[in-house]
């Protein structure tokens, strides 16, 4: 005896027997169910089927949207979802290194390796699993609407705001000593728009491997997040200053910036009903 | 003889363009149903059923050949409804003034007192919590197994029957209120 063999019976007004009560005896729902004396539960359960389902859509409307699924943003956002996440996980990698060998921090040899490798491995973690979720499929159960926020925050700001907030990591080097002053301003746009600059490849990688093209808000604002952090990323190992007044200005906040701006943008793209971007449906014969 | 859901899948990925129409016609209505129910009456749930086969095109090299479709296509459709209730925010109270009406055939008085009962006890699950409405929703209504519900919402087994019993036990508690 299955929930569905007793559901069934319950459905169809059938007395139920003794193996259905031996199957309600480890079954609540169904010994709930049963113990409907009245049947007035069940009766009203049955009561809720509508009396005709609305028509279903033509599949030509189906044809027609899968044969508008070509090029390379649809080759890229039909991949396996473990190839989606390399290809995303490529793109930021290849920024980071970008400012690694390009343009690497002058003090590197001065910089504590211990603190390096405590921001490097905190953004690093903050990162992937930002832009891990941001990919995850709608094939997949929903996450918590809540537990995907609080990433986005502790990820997406937490941790860049608070390894900007540390101490000072060094100050031998003279360069370290800048962008404290009279060149507050002029430091912090450069590292900032630099950093936005180096977002937003990764946005962009994100949002075409998405496959609702971050139509989903929260999705939206992990990929954002996953960019500010790979952006810090970046900074982190091309600035060489410390004052953490500099990194809260221009490191930090490249990624509320990038939180902020994606969710404006997705604002003014997002199409105003749920799919207006398929073709209107047409009820099936 | 016909072939299982995950035979056209797998010749789908394959490519076999035919095997997704065959999908198609099997699932539509369940999928046309599953989207229209607890929406208002202006609801026209095609546009959501095709972006749920657009989707199983966009997914379809995740499709895990040991997988069952049905669970899957359905996880993608009840995802898709979610994100158009979110992003129209409707509230509940503004769907349950827009319910559809529900043909009630001319019989005895009792059977309309009945009929509004499960008026009531629509609106009644239409204010319960989304988890134990999903699983009531997927279970009673749409005839899933529990396997199968615990799948498409993402908690063991044994969570979704909890659901489900908290669910059917403020229904009951609902309509033991009514005159």
């Amino acid at each position: 005896m299955t929930c569905h063999e007793l559901q069934h019976k319950l459905k169809h007004k059938l007395p139920p027997d003794d193996h259905d009560r031996e199957h309600a005896q480890s079954c609540t729902p169904c010994a709930l169910l049963l113990e409907d004396s009245s049947a007035s539960l069940i009766h009203a359960l049955n009561q809720l089927e509508p009396a005709s389902s609305p028509p279903a859509p033509d599949f030509s409307n189906i044809q027609a949207q899968l044969r508008a699924e070509s090029g390379v943003v649809a080759w890229l956002r039909s991949r396996p979802s473990p190839l989606r996440s390399l290809f995303a996980l490529s793109a930021a990698t290849l920024v980071v290194l970008f400012a690694l060998f390009a343009m690497p921090r002058v003090d590197l040899g001065l910089y504590p390796p211990l603190r390096m490798a405590l921001a490097l491995g905190l953004l690093s973690i903050a990162g992937l699993s930002t832009l891990s979720f941001s990919l995850r499929g709608l094939h997949r159960p929903r996450l918590s609407p809540r537990g995907l926020m609080a990433l986005v925050i502790l990820a997406g700001l937490a941790v860049p705001f608070a390894l900007a907030l540390l101490p000072p990591a060094h100050s031998p080097h003279p360069a370290a000593l800048q962008g404290a002053g009279s060149d507050l301003w002029s430091r912090a746009a450069e590292c900032f728009f630099l950093g936005l600059a180096l977002a937003t490849p990764v946005v962009l990688m994100a949002r075409a491997l998405s496959r609702d093209a971050h139509h989903r808000p929260l999705m939206a604002l992990l990929a954002a997040a996953a960019a500010g952090i790979t952006a810090n990323l970046a900074l982190q190992l091309h600035c060489p200053i410390v004052h953490p007044i500099h990194l809260v200005l221009s490191h930090a906040s490249v990624a509320a910036t990038a939180l902020l701006g994606y969710a404006v943008v997705l604002r003014r793209l997002r199409p105003m009903s749920a799919t207006s971007a398929t073709p209107p449906s047409t009820p099936g014969a | 003889m016909e072939r299982t859901d995950e035979a056209l899948m797998a010749a789908y990925v394959a490519g076999d363009g035919d095997a997704l129409r065959l999908l198609y016609e099997r699932y539509r209505g369940l999928l046309t149903r599953l989207l229209a129910r607890g929406m208002p009456r202006s609801f026209d749930p095609g546009d959501l059923v095709q972006h749920t086969f657009l989707q199983l095109h966009r997914a379809r090299f995740d499709f895990k050949p040991s997988a069952r479709l049905r669970p899957w296509l359905i996880t993608i459709a009840m995802n898709l409804k979610r994100d158009h209730l979110r992003r129209n925010k409707r509230s509940r109270e503004v769907i349950l003034d827009e319910l559809p009406e529900r043909s009630v055939p001319a019989t005895a008085s009792d059977t309309l007192l009945r009929q509004e009962a499960a008026t009531q006890l629509h609106q009644a699950l239409t204010k319960l919590p989304d988890n134990p409405r999903e699983v009531i929703t997927l279970h009673w209504l749409e005839g899933l197994s529990f396997a199968e519900v615990a799948e498409i919402v993402g908690a063991s087994r044994s969570a979704v029957k909890v659901r489900a019993h908290r669910g059917y036990k403020k229904l009951r508690e609902h309509l033991e209120k009514i005159p």
